[in-house]
């Protein structure tokens, strides 16, 4: 009996052996580490870093323009989104016509968060132009007719603003109102040329109006290069980069 | 959303109490294995630190200041995993002038594990992540990106386990829906499959291969809206994924958010930040230790 009462224990606990007795793991410490001394850098990496930052800042450095007074990006419009929107509007008229495309009125939409920075005050510098736009987006014509144009303000509005040119609204509790292209209200049963970056064209941000269009044509100007050339062009000219804007969305909420 | 935050205050009033049982070897009761993870998220190409007038990050961040600290904690601790949740590639113009080859490599000698990836990592399309990835010594994971159809085929893994001592530690990677957020163009081919399914199943698959801690290497976002799924819904759906490392929403935690499972445990959620101004670090302990106090939350 003693033999057997051994032996039973014995099973028992070979087969407690290979069921694996349970293993707790525990979170014993946490630590949010702030890396806030930069004078603490590994010298490895800081020599692997140094030729590409050289050769950048040789780039970067270059002064674009003399700016007098900062702009930012924010909603439902503010100067720098109108800024960039009146350049995307300038030269998606100068690609319609160079691609011999029929002509409409037109209207440039600039997504406001795509805008990741301000132009600062005083010398603005290549660095710049790439911190407000790091994207590599291009130039998108897309001809909307004049409901999926009436989707697109409503769309605006439920993005609580994005950078307009050639066209004015007014923001109501409502809604949208008021929309004016060119100067005349919207028609349904026209048509509209939609200046824009590829990102919104292909639907970024909501914007599938956009993307469900029939005609979308993509150009070979990045956004970045159209803020680059026009900000040298103020310069050359010897012209002031404009901080007054017209209003285009009037928010009357 | 309210109810939503206030949820997240409680949770992290509880976080003082953490653990976590899990199935294991006999061997675990002799001695207990430490293993630190340390995590960064959406780093966006700031290989530099931000200038020492800069008026949210003054002197923080860098690449070789990250690289520093990691070597230091190496040096403390036997068991390290490095982590990072994506968007490691745009936002200053090292990116657009040398197309993320210097963060990759440099993370490489850094020594990260793994990473998972970002919506920013196919801001220059599916083809150029492809000629970028073999900069990378460190793999890119992903659950819920399938790649069959496109050049990165057999290229991203779903999964990795890493053995640490006597402790498998198993790593998923989850990635936001790309719709209307990735222009079509740049990932077109690629499937993207509900993140919240994919990320249990495949956490379930991890625990049957062994693994005593299945980590979510996320990209979906801390709390999302517009239909969006996140962290917090991937934690509530999941009973097999034991941490949950975010990114997306550039996320700043004092302490790791504690939420519950779907099966009523605590789960803890990091999000570590943006830029490399921060690094998280958690340390866990498995064995026989942990199950004399398993709930005391030593220090931090």
């Amino acid at each position: 009996m003693k033999v057997l009462f051994q032996f039973l224990l014995l099973l028992l606990l070979a087969t407690a052996a290979c069921q694996s007795p349970p293993v707790s793991h525990r979170l014993q410490h946490f630590e949010i580490i702030e890396l806030d001394d930069p004078d603490l850098a590994d010298t490895t990496l800081l020599a692997y870093i140094q030729p590409y930052r050289d050769s950048l800042n040789e780039a970067m450095n270059e002064v674009l323009v003399h700016n007098e007074e900062r702009l930012i990006p924010t909603k439902p419009e503010s100067p720098l989104t109108s800024l960039v929107a009146d350049m995307v509007l300038e030269q998606g008229m100068a690609f319609i016509h160079e691609a011999s495309l029929p002509n409409h009125p037109a209207v440039a939409l600039i997504n406001s968060r795509g805008l990741r920075s301000p132009l600062p005050q005083g010398k603005v510098l290549r660095r710049h132009a790439f911190e407000i736009m790091p994207f590599e987006n291009v130039l998108t014509a897309v001809l909307l007719d004049g409901r999926q144009t009436l989707a697109l303000f409503d769309h605006i509005y439920s993005e609580n603003g994005d950078g307009l040119a050639g066209a004015t609204c007014d923001f109501t509790p409502d809604g949208t109102q008021n929309i004016r292209i060119n100067g005349k209200a919207l028609q349904t049963t026209a048509h509209y040329w939609i200046f824009t970056s590829n990102y919104l064209a292909e639907g970024g941000d909501g914007y599938s109006m956009l993307s469900e269009a029939d005609t979308i044509i993509s150009s070979s100007y990045a956004i970045r290069d159209i803020i680059i050339e026009k900000l040298q062009a103020y310069a050359s000219a010897n012209k002031k980069v404009p901080h007054q804007f017209s209003t285009r969305i009037k928010d009357l909420r | 959303m309210n109810s939503r935050r206030s949820f997240i205050k409680k949770s992290l009033a509880g976080a003082a109490l953490l653990a976590f049982p899990l199935s294991g070897e006999a061997f675990f009761k002799k001695e207990s294995t430490r293993i630190v993870i340390l995590h960064t998220s959406d780093l966006h190409s700031r290989i530099d630190p931000f200038p020492k007038d800069h008026p949210h990050y003054p002197g923080k961040g860098g690449f070789a200041q990250r690289a520093a600290q990691i070597q230091k904690i190496r040096k403390e601790n036997e068991h390290v995993l490095l982590f990072d949740s994506g968007d490691i590639l745009q936002g200053t113009p090292y990116f657009n002038f040398y197309k993320g080859q210097p963060e990759f490599e440099l993370m490489s000698r850094m020594g990260y594990d793994a990473a998972t990836l970002g919506n920013h990592e196919f801001d220059n399309g599916l083809e150029a992540l492809n000629q970028l990835l073999p900069h990378a010594t460190f793999p890119f994971i992903s659950a819920n990106y399938h790649f069959e159809n496109t050049a990165l085929k057999g290229k991203i893994s779903p999964w990795k386990i890493f053995q640490k001592g006597r402790v498998k530690i198993g790593v998923l990677g989850l990635g936001i829906d790309p719709k209307g957020l990735i222009a079509d163009s740049n990932y077109r081919g690629m499937e993207w499959s509900n993140p919240l399914e994919t990320g249990e199943t495949t956490a379930a698959y991890l625990k049957q291969q062994g693994c005593h801690l299945v980590v979510a290497l996320s990209h979906l976002g801390l709390q999302m809206d517009r239909g969006r799924y996140d962290d917090i819904q991937l934690a509530a759906h999941s009973t097999n994924i034991d941490l949950i490392l975010g990114g997306h929403t550039h996320s700043f935690m004092e302490r790791p958010l504690l939420t519950q499972n779907a099966a009523g445990k605590e789960i803890p959620i990091l999000h570590s930040g943006q830029h490399g101004v921060q690094m998280g670090r958690l340390d866990f302990e498995f064995g026989s230790k942990a199950e004399e106090s398993p709930y005391q939350l030593l220090n931090g």
